[in-house]
């Protein structure tokens, strides 16, 4: 339904109503903002890069022919872009997170994390200390509703290697998450 | 339902997009508002891509020029053997797939630009 919606808008802005892409804009900027967000963590520069997606996806709407979901090939562009923006803008970038999260996960640290008072405040802040492209793949599957093989074409890997990565780092995200819970770590097992 | 998938489940439930500013698709409009749609058939090829595929077929051209022009004397006498001792089984057979591959590339450009051409002027 969604999809036919969106074939819909695209046919008329294409017809040359403009004006109907503010309804796409609408409907996907947050989700493309946290995906560009998961890679750029500074919030003035992700909300540049997202908004750059949009004009790109625009400039090329003639070229989307349907045969994947217009998500899709939105969020293709938002994870394409926002690389792109990070190898301009930081070329000799490290992901110091990697270090920081075998710092949470490694039983034998005093890896110190504040601690929340709901599930929905600690899974949202949690997700930011994970590595970048593990923050990103939960946030295709879990929140951008992407399939393994979406996720494949977006994050160019083979859905296999997509399917182990967010299994992978969902187990992390459990594993940070349940630290940062401490006492509370019950609650994630709540029906 | 297992007690790992139960946490899982909660976790991901958990989860909420990021919004960004108020005036994002605002911003996003006044972008796009002196912009057309491109046409299907213009391709985007980043001049610095294009500069640099011509500076390296140059570089090449010079290297191979200097190569033959700093060996020319050495040469014995002239052979249509090339001057290098051990070559890949089948070499030549590699060099004509390369160029097959080539000659349909630009085949496949040319016909392109043939279309385009014809279509700009259907359409004026």
């Amino acid at each position: 339904m969604q999809q036919a919606q969106d074939v819909d808008i695209i046919q008329s802005v294409l017809q040359g109503n403009k004006a109907a892409f503010a309804i796409l804009v609408e409907r996907y900027q947050s989700y493309v903002f946290t995906i560009v967000s998961r890679l750029i963590p500074i919030r003035e520069e992700a909300e540049d890069v997202s908004q750059e997606v949009f004009v790109k996806a625009y400039l090329s709407l003639a070229g989307f022919k349907g045969t994947s979901k217009f998500s899709t090939w939105l969020y293709t562009i938002a994870h394409t872009t926002a690389i792109s923006h990070l190898r301009k803008s930081r070329p000799d970038v490290v992901f110091a997170d990697e270090y920081k999260m075998a710092a949470i996960t490694d039983n034998h640290t005093t890896y110190h994390l504040p601690q929340y008072n709901s599930l929905r405040t600690a899974v949202n802040s949690c997700i930011k200390l994970l590595p970048p492209d593990d923050a990103e793949i939960i946030t295709l599957f879990y929140m951008a509703e992407q399939s393994i093989e979406e996720i494949g074409v977006i994050m160019r890997m083979e859905p296999n290697t997509a399917k182990v990565k967010l299994h992978r780092a969902r187990q992390k995200l459990k594993d940070i998450v349940e630290r940062t819970y401490g006492k509370e770590k019950t609650l994630l097992y709540r029906n | 339902m297992t007690q790992e998938d139960k946490a899982y489940k909660n976790l991901m439930d958990a989860l909420e997009p990021e919004q960004p500013s108020m005036r994002f698709s605002k911003n996003v409009m006044d972008a796009i508002g002196g912009m057309e749609v491109a046409p299907v058939g213009k391709r985007y090829v980043n001049s610095l891509v294009v500069k640099g595929i011509v500076a390296m077929l140059i570089l090449c051209m010079f290297v191979s020029l200097y190569v033959v022009f700093t060996n020319a004397g050495s040469l014995p006498e002239y052979t249509n053997q090339l001057p290098i001792r051990e070559l890949p089984q089948n070499f030549s057979l590699y060099l004509l797939g390369i160029n097959i591959v080539l000659l349909m590339i630009l085949a496949e450009r040319w016909l392109s630009s043939k279309r385009r051409i014809k279509d700009l002027q259907n359409n004026a």
